[in-house]
């Protein structure tokens, strides 16, 4: 929140970039099924924003006595490559800010994955930011519910993210890094389907009437990652058009294990 | 014995199994490589980036530009590190955490291969002698460990660089998202990785994940049109001297097929 | 046919039968916990994680011994416990590979009963979401691969598979294809297409006698997750 810097981020009625102030970043994209090796994965593309995700599990909880005999555990990692932002050559390893975003994605995401079922495990989720361009926390958590459902985990019902904030002195959906960076307020949000809120967070200025305008847009925005994320499992298990057999292309594909 | 010692016990009888037939459990010949998929500037914010496929192995690469001081005993060289990171999504084996041996193994190769073959000319990128000169920093993120992490992070570490677009220097300062064009590279001293598993007493080039697991022992050779330029022998298994030269001439024989993946990009 | 995806949470159509393990009732109506699609009036899932539920049959890599007691490698998150006294006469060597059934669950161990060690095979790992797909409608896929590549197969219902016979190469290429294209139709028709274009004139392989017991772990498997959910399952 750079706060009042002489940045115009609003002209005429429209965000720097032509946008609505209700309106998201392009592209967005989602895909699941992206990874080999992970039980279940999915990449994001959001605006700049490019994200992979991947889960494992439920499995075994090495070292014991991280297992918990009333249910799953989830463990939530956040990883920003070092080539992610146009600025200097980023830190490899984790900082304070990469654990807080695991921390309130995991606690986002104990709502609705049935850890109940599988106690004495853990499930792993892990998120790698490849490129970064503001939000990257929020559209980690739609991806990384994305992957678990691609995973077969059991869940009560979805969930999505987007944030609000302040800038140019209106309420905006999805905020961009400038807007973050000059803004005067960034509220990360997520919300199950059924509309409950399961992370928040509030950095910034904001009035009790544009709080809450900035809560209604979310759930509003919301819908529309619902039906991203409808379209990104249709897409995966429809039936290919005019799709072929083709041996050779198999052949030397083979992941399964020998063990 | 551990439960990790018995399992690999008994992959490493399957894989025997087939290579005694002459056969790979994938149905490859033991010196094929898997398909090879490359693609560059997947990474808008990097100065340069490739993704490379190798099998179901997933490496990204990505190059970032900045300006440094120079090493205190190579004060005309530019500074190039490459660096490398096994995410944990890549493998239900590799854990979060700082890197292990066998990451920094990885990384140190790849980085050898690319120095020693003077993949970029280092003296060329001095802006002021002892004090300030140009940063290169490569980083490899293995998104899927389908095996045969050095031929696919070389490749995807060389196309980062042979890809990348150099930013603007205006009074010894970066001028980010502004570019001048790409770095001075010759494909002859462009390094290709190619690794071999010896399994038994047969020798396989690249080995998919499983294969190296039941590997005796590895040895990853780095060649340029010209020269030898990296080697690593990994694993505690031994090779005959025959077998190492017929290995290097294989890896010479593998780089005209994997220096046109370079060309493509 | 039925085409739409459901994800979790979404509402299944009144008179859907369903496995109780994979959706969940509230207040009258039944809701999916992974997604899936409604076939000929079930639910089926296209991916899931493996929730045991005793009673299945799966196959174990021992990999430990104790006088009173074989440590069973599963592939999962829990750990296999053959007591020695469930071994009539044989005695198991680590390494072997066994098929029993999972008496009970206490904790992360898997309580096992009814050994039966598969001697001379090969082993492979699939997801064990894809198991109902490897063994088909009343066992017709993994028949299928049976027949044309001559093997024996037993399909565990955590996702270890052991193969053993004539064209394993096959059975593997085949199960492969499965694993990968494994929420299509058509995919037997696939199969016989790949595994008969591959034999070129070949004499056609002697059909093997069925094993009932190969085929236990892949029926039980196949009713408790696709075919008859009404047995141990439900309607929405």
């Amino acid at each position: 929140m750079g706060g009042d810097l002489d940045i115009k981020l609003i002209v005429d009625g429209k965000r720097l970039d032509g946008r609505s102030f209700d309106e998201f970043r392009k592209p967005l994209k989602l895909e699941v099924g992206v990874l080999r090796e992970a039980d279940g994965s999915a990449y994001i593309e959001w605006g700049m924003n490019k994200i992979i995700v991947g889960v494992f599990g439920p499995r075994e909880a090495i070292p014991k006595h991280l297992a918990d005999p009333d249910k799953a555990r989830i463990r939530c990692t956040y990883t920003m490559s070092t080539f992610a932002s146009l600025e200097e050559h980023g830190r490899m390893g984790p900082n304070r800010r990469a654990i807080e975003i695991g921390k309130v994605v995991r606690e986002a995401l104990e709502n609705v994955v049935m850890v109940e079922k599988f106690p004495s495990t853990i499930i792993d989720v892990h998120m790698i930011v490849l490129q970064a361009e503001g939000g990257t926390r929020v559209a980690s958590l739609t991806a990384a519910a994305a992957a678990l459902i691609n995973a077969g985990i059991p869940m009560r019902e979805p969930i999505v993210g987007v944030a609000a904030g302040k800038a140019g002195g209106e309420v905006l959906l999805d905020i961009g890094k400038a807007e973050d960076n000059y803004g005067q307020a960034d509220v990360p949000m997520a919300f199950t389907k059924s509309g409950d809120i399961v992370l928040l967070q509030m950095d910034g200025k904001l009035t009790r009437e544009e709080l809450a305008k900035a809560i209604d847009m979310v759930e509003k925005g919301s819908k529309k990652l619902f039906k991203l994320q409808e379209k990104a499992f249709e897409k995966e298990y429809a039936e290919p058009i005019g799709r072929k057999l083709s041996l050779l292309e198999e052949e030397s594909k083979v992941d399964i294990h020998s063990l | 014995m551990s439960k990790f010692s018995v399992l690999s016990k008994v992959r490493k009888e399957f894989i025997s199994s087939f290579l005694s037939k002459g056969k790979r459990i994938d149905g490859r010949e033991f010196l094929e490589y898997r398909p090879i998929e490359v693609e560059a500037n997947v990474v808008e914010t990097a100065e340069g980036s490739a993704l490379v496929r190798l099998g179901t192995t997933q490496i990204i690469a990505g190059l970032k530009v900045d300006i440094v001081e120079p090493f205190p005993q190579e004060p005309n060289s530019a500074v190039l590190i490459t660096n490398a990171e096994l995410l944990p999504l890549a493998s239900e084996n590799f854990e979060p955490g700082p890197p292990d041996e066998r990451t920094i193994e990885f990384a140190r190769v790849v980085d050898r291969g690319i120095r020693s073959a003077e993949l970029i000319d280092l003296s060329k990128y001095v802006i002021e002698e002892g004090s300030k000169v140009i940063g290169f920093f490569v980083d490899l993120y293995v998104l899927d460990y389908g095996g045969n992490l050095f031929d696919a992070g070389t490749l995807a570490a060389a196309l980062a660089l042979k890809t990348a677009r150099m930013p603007k220097i205006e009074n010894d300062e970066l001028i980010r998202a502004e570019y001048t064009g790409s770095l001075d590279i010759d494909l002859k001293n462009l390094p290709t990785s190619t690794t071999f598993s010896k399994i038994d007493d047969n020798i396989i080039l690249d080995p998919n994940a499983d294969e190296e697991m039941a590997s005796d022992v590895q040895l990853v050779v780095n060649v340029t049109d010209e020269h030898v330029v990296a080697m690593q022998k990994r694993g505690t298994g031994s090779f005959k001297k025959s077998e190492v030269l017929n290995m290097v001439d294989i890896a010479f024989e593998k780089r005209k097929k994997l220096i046109e993946y370079a060309k493509k990009v | 046919m039925e085409k739409k995806v459901y994800l979790p949470g979404d509402e299944l159509p009144k008179g859907t039968r369903y496995n109780p393990a994979i959706a969940r009732r509230e207040g009258g109506k039944v809701y999916t916990t992974v997604v899936g699609t409604v076939e000929k009036g079930t639910f089926v899932p296209y991916e899931m994680a493996y929730v045991p539920q005793g009673g299945e049959t799966i196959i174990g890599v021992i990999y430990d011994k104790k006088p009173s007691a074989y440590f069973v490698d599963t592939a999962t998150a829990y750990n296999g416990l053959l007591l020695s006294r469930e071994l009539r006469s044989t005695s198991l060597d680590v390494g072997d590979v066994i098929s029993a059934k999972i008496s009970r669950i206490e904790g992360t161990d898997f309580i096992l009963s009814y050994p039966r060690v598969l001697r001379g095979g090969k082993i492979l790992r699939v997801p064990s979401s894809k198991v109902p797909r490897i063994i088909g409608k009343g066992a017709s896929m993994v028949n299928l691969i049976k027949e044309l590549t001559n093997t024996e197969i037993f399909v565990g219902a955590n996702g270890y598979i052991w193969i053993k016979g004539e064209n394993v190469d096959k059975a593997i290429k085949a199960i492969h294809y499965i694993v990968r294209r494994a929420h299509l139709h058509g995919l037997t028709d696939d199969i016989k297409a790949m595994l008969e274009s591959g034999k070129k004139g070949k004499a056609k392989p002697k059909r093997e006698k069925p094993s009932l017991e190969g085929q236990a772990p892949s029926r039980k498997a196949q009713k408790a997750r696709r075919e008859q959910p009404n047995e141990g399952g439900e309607t929405a």
